[in-house]
């Protein structure tokens, strides 16, 4: 131990704060050093000093005027807020604060987002419609308010239909309801039947039935219809 | 064992204002001291202290029972107030008694005239020890002016007011340790400023 160190640990020796050892180590080197007994006793000389000052007495005054200030004095209320967090400590105080923020926060995330729905624009009052009910649903509807298909003259020509009335495609019923369901699709996706390869238009045998006819022009469009789905049409 | 001024200062919130009396009978006394030892001026120090008092009456409704001692609350707001008031003032090393004003800091011992001129009307005025004892507590009230505020505070409140270092720890939002420290290291600067005196004694 070095004087310096002997130093910091004056008031914790006078006041028996230091351990057994720290005590031993310290008595060890006041025995070898002459300058830091003789500043420890002055260190206790000097403290005494301080502890003989006599005490002040206030003056005769003094109550009198403090009975004056006091009279014209209220008692402050304390606010709301205040009464609220005042028994709370250390971490309840903190996390009230934060389900506070939080609170906050959300609440004016909702009444942004209403702000965003409320305005006038065109998109966002068609999209959610059409976005967010089902949109099999909508497609459905749809179908039903549009014609029924029929092919174009060049298929006509190509395909040999027995009676244009079949063509009204009056059999969605039973079993078949997909396919006619498919040719609707098929009408709303524009006028793809005239952009139709030849070769997947193949002729239908004339000693076939004209229902079967149909039914055949059918399945073809059926293949064709699913392959812009992969082939990016 | 409850604390009776804790106790004073829960009636006093269910409106027995009257216990506020006691409170400040009771608290006067060591209030002005720590004050007046602090400033080294009483005249200042009753106008702090009558302060400090009336801060606490205002305050009476916010004080916290169980949370912090009486005394450690009654000590703060005081320190604050002594801490603005060396601002207000601008200067240090420079003190009061008995409202006449002393250099401390000149480096010159004082004369014989000048102690019985500015002796406190509290000391003791036998012809034995007065001139004695007037020299004495010049000399220490000097010491301690000088010290500079961070140190002298913890000083005044260990050693005069004998608080607890915990208690001053709190009264001044210091961590323990450097309390401990900044009380030793005020008494060995205070060690030093009276070496001359108590050598010369």
């Amino acid at each position: 131990m070095n004087c310096l160190k002997a130093e910091e640990q004056f008031s914790a020796y006078i006041e028996d704060e230091l351990d057994y050892q720290a005590v031993r180590t310290f008595e060890a080197h006041l025995n070898t050093c002459e300058s830091c007994r003789r500043e420890l006793a002055l260190f206790r000389e000097s403290l005494d000093l301080l502890h003989q000052l006599p005490q002040i007495k206030p003056s005769t005054e003094f109550d009198v005027t403090l009975q004056a200030r006091l009279a014209d004095t209220h008692v402050e209320s304390i606010p709301f807020w205040q009464r609220v967090l005042q028994p709370l400590h250390g971490q309840a105080r903190w996390a009230l604060s934060g389900v506070a923020a939080l609170l906050v926060i959300l609440v004016g995330f909702y009444f942004y987002q209403k702000t965003l729905t409320k305005s006038p624009s065109v998109d966002t009052a068609v999209a959610p419609e059409t976005s967010r009910a089902a949109p099999v649903a909508k497609e459905r509807e749809v179908k039903q308010q549009l014609p029924l298909a029929v092919p174009s003259q060049e298929l006509q020509s190509l395909v040999k239909f027995p009676d244009s009335s079949v063509l009204d495609l009056q059999p969605v019923r039973g079993s078949q309801q997909p396919q006619s369901a498919t040719l609707d699709l098929q009408q709303l996706r524009g006028t793809q039947q005239s952009q139709l390869p030849e070769s997947d238009m193949q002729p239908v045998p004339e000693n076939q039935q004209p229902q079967r006819v149909e039914q055949n022009y059918i399945l073809r469009t059926i293949n064709y219809t699913e392959a812009p789905t992969e082939g990016g049409l | 064992m409850p604390d009776l001024d804790d106790e004073l200062m829960k009636q006093c919130q269910q409106g027995n204002i009257e216990a506020f009396d006691l409170i400040v009978r009771r608290n006067q006394v060591p209030l002005v001291n720590f004050i007046a030892r602090f400033l080294g001026d009483q005249d200042s120090a009753e106008d702090l202290a009558q302060e400090t008092f009336v801060r606490m009456f205002k305050a009476i409704k916010r004080y916290k029972s169980g949370a912090a001692k009486f005394s450690t609350w009654m000590y703060h707001i005081a320190s604050n107030l002594c801490k603005n008031e060396l601002r207000n003032r601008g200067r240090r090393g420079r003190f009061f008694a008995d409202g006449v004003a002393t250099e401390s800091s000149s480096g010159t011992e004082p004369t014989e005239e000048d102690l019985i001129a500015t002796a406190p009307a509290h000391v003791s005025l036998q012809p034995s020890n007065q001139l004695e004892q007037k020299e004495r507590e010049y000399a220490v009230q000097s010491a301690i002016s000088e010290l500079p505020e961070r140190y002298r505070l913890p000083l005044v409140l260990r050693d005069l007011q004998e608080l607890s270092y915990e208690e001053i720890s709190e009264t001044l939002n210091l961590p323990l340790g450097t309390t401990k420290s900044r009380i030793n290291r005020a008494r060995l600067m205070l060690k030093d400023k009276l070496r001359s005196f108590v050598e010369s004694s």
